[in-house]
């Protein structure tokens, strides 16, 4: 009894930590701009993300867990990876427009449009199969009086 | 399915392997542009390139020729208004390939 | 009949019933606000392009530029700022599309800046 215990404690203990050790963040791009250092700044974050997806892993881990199937998913998974090529930047998302709104976000933030600094960084955030594919602009709003233009 | 056949298949399906591998395929790496202004009479572009092999580059310094071509053509104005573009052009296998990168601007001479 | 289903048609319906519109979004640049102006002043412009490429053949990448042209025919008298430009990729069956989408605000000023 006491084994069975201790094995399904170190079975939760090793999926536990290998789910914790395996989400990590990776920087796909950053880009920065001009930086107007000429006035009172106060800093802002915008982020903006979708949740992605990677079917391989999903593969391995019915796999592991199926042993019967195992051929059935691989074949799933090499029919559907047919129907999904393509250069990737992190893991697919099913929705490509979760980006387009970056601009709206900007104004929100700083409607007065005296916006400097942006830094826009394309980062995904990683998980077991699934992973956070985010859009980061980062940047400043110029208050006070300062110069209206450059 | 006569053996002449079946030789004529496999003759067609690798001539169309080859052509595909010996086609340069081109690829966008990264694209950026600057703010747009509304004098556009003007156009000046630059571009620099590396070649590789094996996909092996021992620095990046190519595109500081970029900058420097802008510069010379657009003496004493703003340059704005520029798509940068970083293309990957595989030759073969990847084995011969070229990085290139382009920037495409406006020159404002007028204070 | 039944062995047939199970290790062909089922894969193959599953497959195709997953795999709908994926995509992959490479990056996303905003350019420079300068010279400032109000979210009132302008007015939001877009233009979009694509490149359909069937196994990775395809030996140019001018639908960029077909992006910016595009928008500054929206805007041909004023000055685009704020210029997000956003690359991505539409995954499909043995191809994808490419795709350049520039949103940018639309200034009317004096034509020389």
């Amino acid at each position: 009894m006491s084994r069975s215990i201790t094995k399904f404690a170190a079975s939760v203990a090793t999926l536990a930590s290998g789910i914790c050790l395996s989400g990590c963040a990776v920087l796909h791009h950053v880009q920065i701009g001009d930086l107007d250092n000429r006035g009172k700044l106060r800093a802002f974050d915008i982020k903006v993300s979708e949740t992605g997806i990677n079917l391989d892993e999903a593969a391995e881990i019915g796999k592991a867990v199926s042993r019967k199937n195992s051929q059935v998913i691989e074949d799933i998974n090499a029919i559907i990876s047919l129907f999904q090529m393509g250069p990737r930047t992190g893991n697919m998302v099913f929705n490509d427009k979760f980006a387009e709104g970056v601009i709206d976000l900007i104004y929100k933030e700083c409607p007065s449009g005296r916006v400097t600094g942006l830094t826009s960084i394309r980062e995904m955030r990683k998980y077991p199969v699934i992973s956070g594919e985010i859009v980061k602009v980062t940047g400043y709003c110029i208050e006070g009086e300062g110069r209206r233009n450059s | 399915m006569s053996m002449s056949f079946r030789k004529s298949i496999r003759g067609a399906m690798g001539l169309c392997a080859l052509s595909f591998m010996l086609t340069s395929c081109v690829s966008l790496q990264s694209v950026s542009m600057t703010q747009i202004p509304s004098d556009r009479d003007d156009k000046v572009s630059a571009s620099a390139d590396q070649f590789l092999f094996l996909n092996i580059a021992f620095d990046n310094d190519f595109v500081n020729d970029v900058n420097k071509q802008l510069l010379e053509r657009c003496k004493g104005g703003r340059i704005t208004g520029i798509l940068t573009k970083h293309e990957y052009i595989n030759y073969f296998l990847h084995i011969f390939a070229r990085r290139r990168v382009t920037a495409d601007g406006f020159c404002l001479k007028k204070a | 009949m039944r062995t047939l289903l199970q290790s062909f048609l089922m894969p193959v319906l599953v497959g195709l019933s997953l795999s709908s519109c994926a995509h992959s979004i490479h990056q996303v640049h905003v350019s420079d606000f300068s010279p400032y102006s109000k979210e009132d002043d302008g007015k939001m412009i877009r233009a979009e392009s694509e490149q359909f490429v069937i196994l990775d053949m395809k030996g140019e990448t001018n639908y960029v530029e077909e992006a910016r042209s595009k928008l500054m025919a929206a805007c041909p008298d004023g000055q685009i700022v704020g210029i997000t430009t956003q690359f991505s990729t539409s995954l499909g069956f043995l191809s994808w599309t490419n795709k350049i989408l520039m949103q940018g605000r639309c200034v009317k000023r004096e034509r020389s800046t």
